[in-house]
């Protein structure tokens, strides 16, 4: 097993460096470039912008640069913001935590609310309250996710003055239930779409485990019916939604990048999308990496967990 | 059915968090407002972030600043004077100022400001008029002789008005170290408030500067949110989260008129929309170009699609400012008489309706930036008058990367019409814009007369209106520009954009104009 870990970790490495150059190559053949932003500033002058290319070494070719920044990554540098001049690492280093702790409750919501509600559809088939949690997931995987949060705005934050509208701390306080009240809303929107996805799927695998004859032997040697269903069935239909988990985990950092401006969080989705705008490149090749590292470390984490739910499954 | 029960703790755990009760109430003596973007650097030479601006404003001085009314008024320095040959400016600087950190202010601030702006290793992104300096002079303290390479009119605007910076605290760095230097974050400047907390894409706290050389701050505080969403925004006013929303957008205008307790300042932003014509083939003719102004329903475009938000523009100086050549009015809407020029210049109707002249089409694709709905309507609506006199349009909306970039319509060496907008300060500087020398070579090669306008006597007139520091005669040379850019139509003018800001009913002291806002020193709230 741990022979399996290492080597899928050594697989990993490739994977990223090829991910990084392939990467690298298409953001700079991209038209424009970080200096387009002061073409057509008026205060910006021609001989300014020829020393700024210089300063950052934009005169030089892209693969020189590719070359540069893949020989600072290999000893931990991840180089300088374009615009503020901060090394890249402190940049995310603040952001970080913000993020991951979205990420992390948007996640635990999303297993919290979709187990539940796939579990209880699934026994309840065609019944009113599975056919109501089938409209309100395919309506909430439908709605994008920034109509939904502009409208839990308005009658949260506005209407009913139940929560605040953005933002992470009111100013001046730091009390964990402050960060806390802002938290609900942009972890509800982050995870929304996961706990539609996951809930449909959880009840499709539960219908066709929930026909299977080992199911009905465990029902015919008079086990309990809640321990059925935990034991054998849930533990049966876990393993499509765990790949889903796995995957999911790149789209909830991809996600925070609307969720975190939408609710004005100060996280790395934010901080990815203006590097983006900007065509930051230090900084975007940083969010590239983590989100590449996180697609790769989620499926790795999916395939470890069959074997935890799958005793058949053995990895070597 | 552990799942469940984690559900229902998280579930519980969130319904026992209690209500805020400060929700919605901005204390007296804050004033709280917000920003689209993250500052990238409060260092006013080295910013590129029109956000960095929203904060460090309240943070610097200059020698000479414009108050709101627009009229110049002394800050830093008390008295100017200017040699005959324009080339030798004296200032003369408040005594008794000191920086936020307590050490005082002197001429040597100001100097080293123009060695900062111009040092070549730094990453200096606003230095304009300081390259025209060939040394400075500190006799005393609180003098300073600029001696100018050549004399140049826009001196006061771009020098003088421009923000000081501590020498105690950047001179003795290197290049390497001011780009990266804590100041960027945490600035120190003799203005009326000083940053005493930045946390990155969250909010700036700037805290009243109890050294401040002018009259005492009333507000206790001013915090600037980095809110990136503008509907978020919104919804923060509408919650009574901020104390001021600069730009409300228009589609929200009406949502704001109706919240209780919030006011609207409605004013014209130095900002302007315009057609760029590329002079390529027919394009280089200047009574197509007369006749595209005609052919241009710009009326309909402030009414149907700005909806009144906006005004009508002629030239490139904002009307109600000081260089306004008040003598112009724009082109009306007249398709026949478009129409007309284009036949007697040469042009005659093609089979499908399309004028042709010497065999080749008239065909003018009309292109704007995607992501903004009503500069697509307006293109839509423009194409359309266009067609409507026999110009071949198509229209494409691409993203500002695309239409200015490399590959974009600019160089691909055929005629093309660009929809967008562009900010002018309040005073003339525009030589860039319209010069044949700024006629850029490629998208990267940086030049602001990117429509390839060439004039031999526009050449000279911006020329001499850089060495005219008599004002009077500056005044009649850009007079002469604005007419001969409206009689050559380099650009089809559009309007000018008016602003709306929201204030909120507890904040008194606040007003804004074309030229700016009231002093931050005299806003306050209850």
């Amino acid at each position: 097993m741990s022979a399996y870990v290492a080597r899928r970790i050594a697989q990993a490495a490739v994977l990223l460096v090829a991910v990084s150059f392939v990467s690298y190559g298409i953001m700079n053949a991209a038209p424009g470039g970080p200096l387009a932003v002061y073409l057509h500033n008026p205060q910006v002058t021609p001989d300014k912008i020829d020393l700024l290319r210089h300063q950052l070494g934009l005169d030089r070719p892209w693969y020189a640069r590719y070359a540069t920044w893949l020989g600072g990554l290999a000893e931990g540098h991840w180089g300088y913001s374009y615009y503020t001049g901060r090394p890249v690492l402190a940049m995310i280093g603040e952001r970080l935590p913000a993020t991951f702790m979205l990420m992390l409750v948007a996640f635990a919501l999303a297993i919290g609310l979709s187990v539940p509600a796939g579990l209880y559809a699934a026994t309840h088939k065609y019944r009113w309250g599975d056919n109501v949690l089938s409209f309100g997931s395919f309506f909430a995987w439908a709605m994008p996710t920034f109509w939904f949060g502009l409208m839990l705005q308005l009658l949260l934050g506005v209407q009913l003055r139940l929560l605040p509208v953005a933002g992470m701390h009111e100013i001046g306080v730091t009390s964990a239930g402050d960060f806390v009240r802002h938290l609900v809303m942009p972890a509800l929107v982050l995870g929304l779409g996961s706990i539609a996805s996951w809930s449909r799927y959880l009840r499709s695998s539960l219908l066709d485990t929930l026909n299977q004859d080992y199911v009905r032997t465990a029902h015919a040697k008079g086990l309990p019916g809640r321990r059925v269903l935990r034991r054998h069935v849930l533990r049966n239909s876990l393993i499509p939604i765990v790949t889903l988990m796995g995957l999911d985990l790149p789209a909830l950092f991809s996600g925070a990048v609307v969720t975190e401006s939408i609710f004005g969080w100060p996280g790395m989705g934010r901080l990815f999308l203006s590097a983006l705008n900007n065509r930051d490149y230090p900084l975007q090749m940083a969010g590239l990496m983590i989100s590449a590292a996180l697609l790769i470390t989620g499926s790795l984490l999916a395939d470890l967990t069959y074997a935890a739910l799958d005793p058949r499954i053995k990895y070597r | 059915m552990r799942a469940s029960w984690l559900a229902a703790a998280l579930c519980a755990a969130l319904a026992a968090v209690p209500a805020g009760v400060a929700q919605g109430a901005v204390g007296a003596g804050t004033f709280v407002t917000v920003v689209t973007e993250n500052p990238d650097n409060l260092n006013p030479y080295l910013h590129g972030l029109l956000a960095s601006g929203s904060v460090y404003r309240y943070v610097f001085d200059s020698p000479f600043t414009v108050d709101w009314t627009g009229n110049w008024k002394p800050a830093l320095a008390t008295a100017y004077t200017v040699s005959p040959d324009g080339k030798t400016w004296t200032l003369t600087l408040r005594p008794g100022v000191r920086w936020s950190d307590g050490r005082p202010f002197t001429s040597a601030d100001v100097k080293y400001t123009w060695q900062l702006a111009t040092n070549k290793d730094v990453h200096i992104t606003y230095a304009t008029g300081f390259d025209k300096i060939a040394s400075v002079e500190t006799p005393s303290a609180t003098e300073v002789v600029y001696h100018l390479k050549e004399a140049y009119a826009p001196f006061k605007e771009q020098v003088m008005g421009a923000p000081v910076v501590p020498q105690h605290i950047l001179g003795p760095l290197s290049a390497d170290q001011i780009n990266r230097a804590p100041f960027n974050q945490r600035p120190v400047g003799t203005g009326p408030f000083a940053v005493t907390e930045f946390v990155t894409d969250d909010h700036v706290t700037l805290t009243a500067n109890p050294l401040y050389w002018g009259p005492k701050p009333k507000l206790r505080q001013i915090v600037v949110r980095i809110v990136p969403d503008q509907n978020t925004q919104v919804n923060l006013m509408k919650a009574g989260d901020l104390s001021l929303l600069v730009g409300v957008p228009p589609a929200r205008l009406d949502d704001i008129r109706r919240t209780p307790g919030v006011a609207i300042k409605r004013y014209l932003a130095p900002v302007y929309q315009l057609i760029q014509l590329d002079e390529y083939g027919f394009l280089k003719d200047v009574t197509v170009r007369q006749a595209l102004d005609f052919a241009t329903p710009k009326a309909s475009i402030i009414k149907n699609i700005m909806k009144g938000q906006a005004e009508p523009a002629v030239s490139d100086m904002v009307p109600d400012g000081p260089w306004a050549n008040k003598a112009l009015s724009p082109r009306p809407y007249d398709a026949a008489r478009a129409k007309a020029m284009l036949l007697k210049d040469g042009f005659t109707p093609g089979p499908d309706g399309v004028l042709v002249k010497n065999g080749k089409r008239l065909e003018i694709p009309v292109w704007t930036t995607s992501g903004r709905q009503t500069d697509e309507q307006m293109m839509e609506l423009i194409a359309q008058a266009w067609r409507a006199i026999g110009v071949a349009t198509d229209t494409r909306a691409v993203s500002a990367q695309a239409l200015f970039g490399q590959n974009g319509p600019q160089w691909n060496g055929s005629d093309a019409a660009l929809i967008y907008s562009w900010g002018q300060g309040v005073f003339p500087e525009d030589r860039i814009n319209w010069a044949s020398a700024y006629i850029p070579k490629d998208a990267n090669s940086p030049g602001e007369n990117a429509e390839r306008y060439s004039n031999p006597e526009m050449d000279r007139l911006l020329d001499e209106a850089d060495r005219a520091v008599d004002e009077a005669k500056r005044r009649a040379i850009y007079n002469r520009i604005q007419e001969i850019q409206h009689r050559d139509v380099p650009i089809i003018f559009l309007f000018w954009f008016v602003n709306n800001n929201a204030v909120a009913a507890n904040v008194q002291g606040y007003d804004v104009s074309t030229f700016g806002e009231t002093p931050p020193e005299e806003w306050s709230t209850r």
